[in-house]
């Protein structure tokens, strides 16, 4: 065996799980991989989206915070104002009230101011350059006016970013309560005039009838901006006084200063012409610049000239512009009081740092979760790769098992096939057969067989005992057929005027032909030579029964055509199996050596005459015996055989034979043929038939050579002695009947 | 074996014929053989449909099998008309009547002579005649 | 099946040509009945016959019957190979003196 059965299954059902545990596992690595790829592409991706959608969130958040400080902030910047236009106009009712009823208040003195009171909070009078100071009403109505000059102080000392605050009565005086008196004397000690009526505040109250922020101007004394506010008083449709006050930007710095938020964010205040009242930023294009104030309307970023002009309409809102070259957020508000803006501003990246923490945060969770999931990633293919192990591992085992299990009653099988002999059932199936599949099929097939060829030797060796007993049989009918025909020697011997031989060799045991001699009477010899159709033992009995029937009928002395006819008419009968004969019958007249014959379908008869064998052409053609049916034999005007009459001579001799003679055949399918007979017998050394039969059947064995007889080959030769030769005769036994 | 049924009439001897050639031509079997056996074919098959049935309506099945072996054809006649031994001849009815009366002498008397054997039985109903011819 | 008379005075010369089988016989029968009534001698042709049934046999030996009964002849020729080995088994061409 070259290579068992088990180990094949085993190799086949390795190499499937083989090829699925790889098929299998690959795909899930490949899907794996897969997977992560695109895990990180959404990742990225999802990050990218984060980043922007937090980004603008983030934007959205702070620029909101950023409005509402900026919102704010203007709002107490503006309180500022507002609380200072205030004052002035409850200072301007108070005023209005003392100088529409002048009886009611006493006049006060105001000091002038002295150098004593420097850097105090104190109430001062001073003349404008064109006063008349000795006015008894002017002076009358400082004096009334004076009496305010607590309130004044409160207003003052209460604020802290007031500077000053003052009523200028048209005549050409003001009471004003600051810290500064000293301010108000010359180096030479002269008291410096206070020309209110030109003051912007001043000018601007009077003009508008109402309450009046001056624009920002700079105070060359302190050489800071100052913001100064008007507010009028009339009495009977004429300007009576103006009340006015002003405050140091400086001190509003602070305010505006504390709204900054970050390194990155700036504040800046402007006025209602767009000038920069005050700007965190120390340079660009909203610094300030040293000189003075700077014009954003003049800027030349158009942008922020836009801006601007929004802002100072009023209204609150935000934008991102490009200042100095950078993406910037501006949020402004206005200061309605003064009609000024507050602008917030604050770079994208700083708006940015916030979201931009936090989305770092987050990519940073997303690389560490990706991260995450490539090691995961590994570790699943690790684990995919030892699992294909394992489940191969498995399966070679399983594999093994099963091709054995598979294969176990095949060597079962194989092992008692071995066993058996056939001389008794040795094949059984047993357990390890009973497979419930094609193996117990099989098994029991075998068992089957092993039964029927114990049951075929069987009946086989009983068969082999039968047919040696019928070969046994047959060699014994073998030799009652021989033994019915007449052989030559201790019937015709010696002392006759002819000679006689004969031979019969059957094609099987028993063969269908035969010849027969027989004195009718004294003076007549009958000679016949039979074929009948058919080899073996049907032919052997039917054979039997015409020779017994021929014999019957010539031995009643009728003519040899007579004979055949009632011969015929009696085999026709019974012959159910249809076969028939072939006869030749001569009877030879001993006394006139004068034959007659008749011939049904037989082979033509062979004369030998002075040394020469011919052929007797037959007269007509004959049909066998028991040939034809009976109706056309009915139809017949005589039955179709042959006869004739030949006239012989001492030395004469006859050969009759049947067609196995003719019909021998050679290796090559040659016949022997006629004419080959008749040249042999012509060649023959002697036509004394016991010389000539064997010399013939020689002949013949040597034409057919190893071919095997297919007929019955069967001769009868005659010889009519010469008077020569008749032995014994002189004596006279002849003719004793 | 191969076998056809076909009503027991004359009309459908072609048929028979040619079941029975087809068989024997796929071995090239010599043409007076051949012959022969188409007529032993028809004598046989005739005879059924002459006498097995009477007048009635019968069918007739006819095998046939080509042997090795002798290379040798076997066909079997099948009906199951009146019981008929068409191999046996009445043996004491010599007379001229008896004689030409007896159907199908001619026919038997052809295929007995010509077929290599001829065997008849009756069973479970049939009359089964069978020859046997080498090719 | 077909048939072709030739008249020679009192001889009627039959050409056949076909098969001679069960089916055609019977026609073949009232055709030959007509013939003999017609001929004191009747030649049948076979050249044109390769086949022959015992039915065929049949219709011939009537014929024959019919013929030597009225004193006439019948006679065949031509007859083919096959035709033949029939005739002789029958004894048909022994009947008729077909040769030797």
């Amino acid at each position: 065996m070259k290579i068992s059965l088990s180990t094949k299954l085993f190799q086949i059902m390795i190499a499937l799980v083989a090829v699925a545990v790889i098929l299998f596992a690959g795909a899930g690595i490949f899907q794996v991989y897969r997977f992560a790829g695109i895990m990180g592409e959404t990742n990225r991706e999802q990050n990218a989206v984060i980043m922007d959608t937090m980004s603008e969130s983030m934007e959205e958040v702070a620029a909101d915070s950023y409005r509402k400080y900026v919102v704010a902030e203007a709002k107490l910047l503006d309180g500022e104002f507002w609380t200072m236009r205030h004052d002035l106009e409850v200072l301007a009712r108070q005023v209005q009230e003392i100088l529409e009823h002048p009886a009611r208040y006493t006049p006060v003195d105001v000091p002038r101011p002295s150098l004593e009171n420097a850097g105090k909070l104190t109430v001062q009078l001073i003349y404008s350059d064109r006063a008349d100071q000795t006015d008894r009403e002017l002076n009358e109505q400082i004096g009334r006016v004076g009496t305010l000059g607590s309130t004044i102080l409160e207003i003052v000392g209460g604020s802290d970013t007031l500077l000053d605050c003052m009523v200028s009565l048209p005549g050409g005086a003001t009471v004003i309560v600051d810290r500064t008196p000293e301010a108000k004397i010359g180096p030479n000690g002269e008291y410096l005039p206070l020309n209110a009526w030109r003051r912007p505040w001043y000018a601007g109250a009077a003009t508008h009838g109402e309450p009046y922020f001056s624009p920002v101007n700079r105070d060359n004394y302190h050489n800071t901006y100052e913001v100064m506010a008007g507010v009028p008083v009339y009495v009977n449709g004429e300007l009576a006084a103006v009340c006015g006050s002003s405050i140091q930007m400086n001190s509003l710095e602070g305010i505006v200063s504390d709204a900054q938020l970050g390194e990155n964010s700036h504040t800046c205040l402007i006025n209602e012409t767009g000038g920069i009242i005050y700007s965190s930023w120390t340079d660009g294009e909203l610094g300030m610049p040293d000189g003075g104030l700077k014009s954003l309307r003049e800027s030349s970023n158009a942008e922020l000239v836009a801006l601007v002009n929004e802002a100072l309409t009023g209204k609150t809102g935000f934008s991102r512009l490009l200042l100095n070259g950078e993406e910037t957020y501006i949020a402004y508000a206005p200061l309605p009081t003064v009609g000024w803006a507050q602008l917030l501003t604050v770079s994208r990246e700083e708006l940015n740092q916030t979201a931009l923490l936090l989305t770092r945060q987050t990519d940073e969770v997303m690389q560490e979760s990706m991260e995450a999931l490539r090691l995961n990633q590994i570790d699943t293919n690790i684990r995919t790769v030892l699992a294909a192990l394992l489940l191969l591992a498995l399966a070679a085992f399983a594999s093994k098992l099963f091709a054995n299990r598979l294969v176990r009653p095949i060597k079962r099988m194989t092992q008692q096939v071995s066993e058996m002999q056939g001389d008794d059932v040795t094949f059984h199936v047993d357990d390890i057969l009973r497979t419930g599949d094609e193996i117990e099929v099989l098994a029991c097939s075998i068992e089957e067989m092993d039964a029927k060829l114990h049951r075929y030797i069987r009946e086989n060796s009983a068969m082999t005992a039968e047919k040696e007993r019928i070969s046994t049989e047959l060699s014994l009918a073998t030799r009652i057929q021989s033994d019915m025909m007449p052989s030559v020697f201790p019937k015709f011997t010696g002392a006759e005027e002819f000679s006689i031989d004969a031979l019969m060799h059957p094609a099987k045991e028993v063969g269908g032909d035969f010849y027969d001699f027989f004195r009718i009477d004294d003076d007549h010899l009958a000679l016949v030579t039979a074929d009948v159709s058919g080899k073996g033992v049907g032919a052997a009995l039917f054979m039997m029964i015409s020779k017994t029937l021929l014999k019957n009928e010539a031995m009643h002395g009728k003519a040899p055509v007579e004979v055949l006819r009632e011969v015929n008419a009696q085999l026709s009968e019974s012959n159910k199996e249809g076969m028939f004969v072939t006869v030749w019958l001569g009877i030879l007249d001993l006394s006139t050596l004068k034959l007659s014959y008749a011939d049904a379908g037989h082979e033509k008869l062979l004369l030998c005459h002075e040394g020469k064998w011919r052929y007797i052409e037959k007269p007509r053609r004959s049909a066998a015996l028991a040939m034809l049916p009976p109706d056309m034999l009915e139809l017949m005007p005589t039955p179709p055989f042959a006869e004739g009459e030949l006239q012989l001579s001492p030395g004469d001799a006859l050969l009759q034979y049947t067609d196995g003679v003719t019909e021998a055949t050679n290796a090559q399918s040659e016949l022997f043929g006629e004419e080959r007979l008749l040249d042999t017998l012509n060649r023959a050394p002697s036509n004394e038939p016991t010389e000539l039969l064997p010399y013939l059947r020689g002949e013949i064995d040597a034409f057919v050579q190893d071919a095997e007889q297919f007929d019955d080959i069967t001769m009868l030769g005659v010889r009519l002695k010469k008077q020569s030769e008749h032995t014994g005769n002189e004596t006279g036994e002849e003719t004793q009947k | 074996m191969e076998s056809i049924v076909v009503p027991a009439k004359t009309d459908y001897l072609d048929q028979v014929t040619e079941f029975v050639d087809e068989r024997l031509e796929t071995r090239d079997c010599p043409a007076s053989t051949q012959m022969q056996v188409e007529l032993a074919v028809e004598e046989i098959f005739v005879n059924i449909a002459s006498y097995a049935y009477d007048s009635a309506d019968g069918e007739a099945e006819v095998r046939c099998e080509v042997l090795e072996e002798p290379l040798r054809v076997v066909i079997r006649f099948l009906d199951h008309g009146k019981p008929y031994d068409p191999l046996a001849r009445a043996e004491a009815d010599t007379s001229k009547e008896g004689l030409l009366s007896r159907v199908g002498g001619l026919g038997i008397h052809l295929v007995k002579k010509t077929m290599d054997d001829v065997q008849y039985a009756y069973e479970d109903g049939k009359n089964i005649l069978t020859i046997q011819k080498r090719l | 099946m077909n048939v072709k008379l030739i008249k020679k005075g009192n001889v009627g010369e039959v050409l056949l040509d076909g098969r001679i089988d069960a089916k055609v016989t019977p026609e073949l029968e009232q055709y030959f009945q007509k013939i003999a009534e017609q001929f004191d001698k009747v030649v049948l042709d076979f050249d044109g016959v390769p086949y022959i049934s015992s039915a065929g046999l049949r219709a011939l030996r009537n014929l024959y019957v019919t013929m030597s009964r009225k004193g006439g002849s019948f006679s065949v020729r031509n007859v083919r190979k096959d035709v033949m080995d029939v005739f002789n088994v029958t004894g048909f061409g022994m009947l008729l003196n077909l040769g030797m």
